[in-house]
């Protein structure tokens, strides 16, 4: 089987780097993992690392390049993760509608802070992972503001929840856009993305 | 010694944020450490999906759940569910970055911050609440 094998960040010929994600035949083997030798393309010959707990070693071999099999590959990749992320945001979606929808209207708001409060922490979880101190200080700065919406949604009105998670969403798509270069998963954006929207609306309904 | 600088650093924080909440009104401050556990729940969900083991993403969102249902038990039954939930996440941060067990690697800051910050949270819960 031929295998092609992309690494998203840049590796300089010789030098180790953590790589972002690292693709087999369009599927994700590794995320976040370390490169230790790439090719003149950036196509990474050998990772180690996390890899090793999905995939023998044997399977990071350098390969030729092939510009149009490698667009092609990433095309369907990216599909596959919007693809996974949308499913999981519209299913995130409706568990929560559910459970809130479930609770005296009290419960449910606290309910909805602790989740705004979750999710914003998720971030945080993703930046100490990365460990960049400019991504880091970037996400501390959104986890204040995010914080800031949901006790406003809790001690004032709920319509600054709703704001908080469509914000929350603002910043999934900044995210996306590459203006904070957070090392995330990559069906987690338009997992977030949506969820966040939908659950903003929801909640505008809902308190009405 | 970095590792003591930034344990140091939490234990800043421990006693800087308690006093802060005392000030405020006891229902008030119960809200902001439920939603501090929450994060709990949040940033190991975080640390979950950016590992690459199916296994440990599993472990990790596992915990968050339990965060977040210790976080709903703090708001709901009992604050001293708060309680324990910072001394879990105590204990899970060790776990978490510990070579012999999870291996995870986490900033290097943020475990030893972390947990002194925990210890002295949960005990001014107890102390707090009891």
């Amino acid at each position: 089987m031929d295998e092609i094998i992309i690494a998203t960040c840049s590796l300089e010929i010789g030098k180790a780097a953590d790589v972002n994600t690292v693709l087999v035949d369009g599927r994700m083997v590794l995320h976040g993992g370390r490169a230790t030798s790439a090719d003149e393309s950036g196509i990474v010959a050998h990772a180690e690392a996390a890899a090793t707990t999905i995939f023998d070693h044997s399977c990071f071999v350098p390969v030729e390049s092939d510009t149009a099999r490698l667009a092609m590959t990433q095309n369907t990749t990216q599909r596959a993760h919007a693809l996974r992320g949308l499913v999981g945001g519209i299913v995130g979606t409706l568990a929560t509608i559910g459970v809130a929808l479930f609770l005296p209207k009290p419960m449910a708001l606290e309910f909805l802070s602790i989740v705004l409060g979750g999710i914003a922490f998720v971030y945080f979880g993703f930046v100490l992972m990365d460990g960049r101190v400019r991504e880091m200080l970037f996400e501390f700065g959104n986890i204040t503001l995010t914080l800031t919406f949901a006790f406003l949604g809790l001690w004032i009105a709920p319509y600054w929840l709703a704001a908080g998670y469509f914000i929350h969403g603002i910043w999934d798509a900044i995210h996306h856009l590459g203006g904070v270069q957070t090392k995330i998963p990559r069906w987690y954006i338009p997992f977030c993305l949506l969820y966040d929207w939908l659950v903003a609306g929801f909640i505008i309904i809902w308190w009405r | 010694m970095i590792r003591k600088r930034f344990m140091f650093l939490g234990i800043i924080g421990g006693l800087v944020v308690p006093f802060a909440l005392t000030l405020l009104p006891k229902e008030y401050a119960r809200d902001i450490l439920v939603v501090l556990v929450g994060y709990f729940g949040g940033v190991y969900l975080g640390i979950g999906l950016s590992t690459a083991s199916p296994k440990k993403v599993a472990l990790q969102d596992g915990v968050s759940a339990l965060f977040f249902g210790l976080a709903l038990a703090g708001l709901w039954v009992s604050p001293l569910f708060l309680a324990l939930a910072c001394f879990a996440h105590a204990a899970w941060d060790f776990i978490t970055e510990h070579p012999k067990a999870l291996n995870t690697p986490i900033a290097r800051w943020y475990v030893p911050t972390c947990v002194s910050f925990d210890i002295l949270l949960g005990v001014f819960i107890l102390v707090w609440w009891w």
